[in-house]
């Protein structure tokens, strides 16, 4: 990987890999072992698998969670790049300091905070206008987005500000009007950032347990919600088993995409370089 | 100014950013048809003069109008300018095609038309071949034309360039001037350029503003401002120079005599300018208008004699010593130290080929340099 | 689209693009904060909801105020709350350390691989954090549990007798905590570090410093934003953490995060429970606008 000089690097980065892998590789293999009680081995089998795919509550659960987090990464989206663009383009306006604290706020925030004060924000307007009559998969949506479009203004802001300003000026001098140079120039040029945030927006919809569980409701119950509550009971197989399907079906789709990314850009640069043998 | 009225005209225009003053009460005109370069080191307002003709920035105080309309508040997609970035600022998502088509597109001409008027600016840039690339599968000197096309399509009074070679190669850079200079020719565009780059300067141009702090120093002609510097800014800023500080000591005619403290010498010049005995001037010297010759101390007479003598008005003339000397292929630079302590940068053209190596003058030889008085320049200031 | 909505779209798109987050985050981030204030100054009660309301619309045309600040008190005066709070202060602070001496060298290393092997690590720091946080909890209960992978490895090996426990312990919150905030750490120090010029350390061994020297005089100090930023990334959300504490710690660890949301869940005391949010973003108001200025910084330059 380096040179000889740096033992000490790849021994830090084995032991670091190590110590974020293992677990989740025993966790897998576990999975398939036969016995009920976890530690014992009781032989190779795939009967927690089948167990778990019979389950209509896992299923139901899975099916939440997902739409939930479907929604949630679109709107965050659509929400975070209008927050991320406005921060950058929209220097000067009243409330800056406060809107900027807003935007950064939600990344460190304890869960239990933000899912206590969204809980009573919910019970209250529940009390004063009757709505949401009741708490459910409409209410994690929405306290998803506000914590999840942080993230997302946060990857948008950080695009914009790196990108080429003169890109946006050379669109307007060629007759663009603003509105126009936000569709044609920024918004393409924010695409990846945009696609990289609803994937995150997503996946922290779809990880959050501490606040779904405040703001839900009765008969709503997301995936990581079903999955702690059966390991508040001790340890389980069938647990084990859907926790390799999420994280095999997970690193499926991130080395589908890092082997496009590396397909498109190792493209490019052949294009690039049988361009500079041409001329 | 001339007869016509300019296509540009200038008033006043000031730009501050908090208490940085970017352009300072500037006044100038640019006539049609111009080759206009604003010329000056790096922070010295001459990219936000640029961009408030664009319309990026707006001024502090002051109007800019084209053609005789003001500009003061019409933004940049409404200009009659077009402005070709340092960075080429090209679409990366958009093929060369799209990106050339883009401002027609915004105009709102037709698919077909457009196509053509793309065609034809392409196959003016020579990259007909190249329509379906994207910019980043484009070479840099390829890039450049393509960002030209872009701006030139749509025929604008005046093109604004940024640095326009700045990101090509050396080789490249010489090869593009001349390219853009028969283009500007062909199409008779008035074009503004901004650069830091002198040699480029002087060969673009038609007029050269020099900046600095905000301000024009000069405005002229590449020779006007090369042979005639008004200030010991621009004689300095434009290639090299040797100056001398002093008093003026006689005036005849337009001679002037000047005494230099530093080195207890006289020199004689040739001014218009208005000057009186006792002023403090400085001369300044272009180094390839010294002469230098080989000095024989066996066949001339005493040096400390001739240095004293201010008999001959014609000439000045000094002896030295080759104190540095660099060979530059088809110049020399020398640096010669006169009896008196002072060094002058003088530049001779190596006319002989020295198959030997060993050149007629070299370090440490005794020479004669000399100028004649209407080479030299007098700057007040 | 017609003419005059698109005209009007054409002059206002800033204010838009700027209201609707913003107005977003005025409602359902701001005011829940304001609600939490108004609930930790109620008096609870047996009712639904369990708290008297602030505002009384009496006779008056003023409403009346009933605040208590009991709430407060009664935290003040339960040492189990402010043990609490300390602890929960100090599991995280050591969290941080040790997510440091870890992450700085693996980010360190990433950053200097070269080519692929730096996109490929760099994905693979990624890839747990894309990953469901509660599974990633839930495998160390099998690796720490009395029977677990370390206790069966340590048995067979001979080198203890009985199982040790680990699981339910302080020691199993801490490995917890390390490694699900590891990544947050490695992040933000490999956005800093790859911004570094290398160069520079060549020219502090040029001048002759040791390889040490110039990691603490020339990398230590360049990168600092980043460190800052790593640490107060694992600092704060670790502070707050529930599900760690409640799954590996069992009931033998006390972490704020457990008692507020047991005041909430359990007691519903929602008075009691939104003091105890309130005391924990003061706690953590200082580190959270210490990040907000970094990231502020991060960003302008």
């Amino acid at each position: 990987m380096y040179g000889k000089r740096s033992k000490f690097l790849t021994t830090c980065l084995l032991l670091g890999f190590t110590f974020l892998y293992l677990p989740i590789i025993l966790m897998a293999i576990y999975s398939f072992n036969y016995s009920r009680l976890l530690p014992v081995w009781g032989g190779w089998s795939t009967r927690w698998y089948k167990e778990l795919f019979n389950s209509p509550e896992v299923w139901q659960a899975t099916l939440l969670s997902l739409k939930i987090a479907c929604l949630t990464a679109t709107i965050a989206m659509i929400l975070g790049t209008m927050a991320g663009i406005a921060i950058v383009r929209v220097r000067k306006f009243r409330g800056r300091t406060l809107f900027t604290g807003m935007i950064s706020a939600p990344l460190v925030m304890p869960e239990v905070i933000t899912g206590l004060s969204l809980l009573l924000l919910f019970i209250t307007l529940q009390q004063t206008i009757g709505w949401p009559q009741r708490r459910g998969m409409t209410t994690i949506t929405i306290a998803h987005i506000t914590f999840a479009m942080a993230f997302v203004a946060i990857i948008i802001q950080s695009r914009l500000t790196s990108s080429d300003r003169s890109l946006e000026e050379a669109a307007s001098d060629l007759g663009a009007k603003p509105f126009r140079v936000l569709f044609d120039i920024t918004l393409p040029m924010l695409a990846p950032g945009m696609i990289a945030g609803w994937l995150l927006a997503f996946t922290l919809s779809l990880d959050d347990l501490i606040i779904a569980s405040f703001v839900t409701g009765p008969g709503s119950t997301t995936l990581p919600m079903l999955i702690y509550s059966r390991i508040r009971l001790g340890l389980k197989p069938d647990i084990n088993a859907l926790a390799t399907v999420m994280i095999g079906v997970v690193a499926i789709v991130v080395l589908i995409a890092g082997l496009l990314m590396y397909l498109q850009a190792r493209r490019s640069r052949a294009a690039a370089k049988a361009e500079a043998m041409d001329s | 100014m001339s007869e016509t009225s300019p296509l540009i005209s200038i008033r006043g225009i000031t730009k501050s950013f908090g208490n940085f003053i970017a352009v300072d009460n500037i006044d100038l005109d640019i006539n049609e048809g111009e080759l206009f370069v604003l010329l000056g080191g790096s922070g010295c307002g001459k990219t936000t003069l640029l961009r408030m003709l664009a319309g990026f920035e707006k001024p502090t105080s002051g109007t800019i109008s084209i053609e005789g309309s003001d500009m003061t508040g019409v933004e940049p997609y409404a200009r009659p300018v077009n402005m070709m970035f340092q960075s080429y600022a090209l679409f990366p998502h958009m093929s060369v095609e799209r990106n050339v088509g883009y401002g027609l597109k915004r105009e709102g001409v037709a698919r077909a038309e457009r196509k053509k008027r793309v065609d034809e600016m392409l196959e003016m840039v020579e990259l007909e071949q190249f329509s379906k690339r994207k910019p980043h599968q484009l070479s840099g000197g390829q890039r450049q034309r393509v960002a030209l096309a872009r701006c030139l399509i749509k025929r604008p009074k005046v093109l604004l360039l940024d640095e326009p070679l700045g990101a090509l190669d050396k080789r490249l850079r010489e090869q593009t001037q001349f390219e853009l200079m028969k283009l500007q020719d062909r199409l008779g565009t008035t074009f503004v350029v901004v650069t830091h780059d002198q040699e480029e300067a002087m060969t673009l141009a038609t007029r050269i503003a020099v900046m600095d702090q905000g301000k024009f120093v000069q405005v002229g002609t590449p020779a006007e401002i090369y042979e005639m510097p008004q200030s010991r800014f621009v004689a300095d800023f434009i290639g090299s120079i040797n100056m001398i500080d002093g008093v003026v000591k006689s005036i005849s005619g337009n001679t002037l005599t000047i005494h230099a403290e530093s080195d207890d010498a006289n020199y004689t010049v040739e001014s218009n300018d208005q000057i009186e005995i006792g002023d403090q001037v400085s001369l300044a010297i272009r180094p390839e208008k010294i002469h230098v010759d080989a000095y024989d101390a066996d066949n001339n007479s005493n040096p400390s004699e001739q240095k004293s003598d201010n008999t001959d008005k014609t000439d000045n003339r000094f002896i030295g010593t080759i104190s540095e000397m660099a060979y530059l292929g088809g110049t020399s630079t020398l640096r010669v130290t006169t009896r008196g302590g002072r060094v002058f940068q003088v530049t001779s053209t190596n006319r002989k080929r020295h198959l030997t190596g060993k050149h007629d003058l070299d370090w440490d030889d005794q020479v004669e340099i000399s100028f004649s008085p209407s080479n030299a320049i007098v700057l007040k200031s | 689209m017609s003419h005059r909505i698109s005209d009007w779209l054409q002059s206002h798109w800033k204010e838009i693009l700027l209201w609707v987050p913003f107005a977003w985050l005025l409602f359902f981030f701001l005011t829940p904060f304001f609600i939490v204030i108004k609930i930790s100054i109620a008096e609870p009660l047996i009712a639904s909801p369990p708290f008297s309301a602030l505002l009384e619309w009496g006779d008056g045309l003023l409403p009346g105020v009933s605040a208590t600040i009991d709430n407060y008190a009664y935290l003040w005066e339960d040492p189990l709350y402010v043990k609490t709070y300390f602890n929960s202060l100090q599991i995280a602070s050591v969290c941080t350390v040790f997510c440091l001496l870890i992450g700085y060298p693996m980010a360190y290393g990433i950053v200097r691989a070269n080519g692929n092997w730096k996109l490929i690590l760099l994905l693979l720091v990624m890839l747990p954090f894309w990953s469901s946080f509660l599974l990633r909890v839930y495998a160390w209960m099998g690796i720490l549990a009395d029977q677990g992978t370390i206790n069966d490895v340590l048995l067979w090996l001979g080198l203890i007798d009985k199982p040790v426990r680990l699981l339910y312990t302080e020691f199993a919150v801490y490995v917890g905590i390390v490694y699900t905030y590891l990544p947050f750490m490695i992040l933000p120090l490999y956005a800093n570090l790859e911004k570094l010029d290398f160069s520079l350390n060549d020219a502090a061994a040029d001048l002759g410093a040791r390889p040490t020297t110039t990691f603490f005089t020339v990398t230590v100090p360049l990168t600092w934003p980043g460190i800052v930023a790593g640490c107060l990334l694992v600092f704060i959300p670790a502070t707050g953490e529930f599900v760690i504490p409640d799954l590996l710690g069992g009931g033998n660890v006390l972490m704020i995060g457990r008692v507020l949301s047991s005041e909430f869940n359990a007691n519903r005391d929602w008075p009691v429970a939104s003091a105890v949010a309130v005391v924990l973003l003061i706690v953590l108001v200082v580190p959270m606008m210490l990040y907000h200025r970094v990231q502020a910084h991060e960003s302008n330059s």
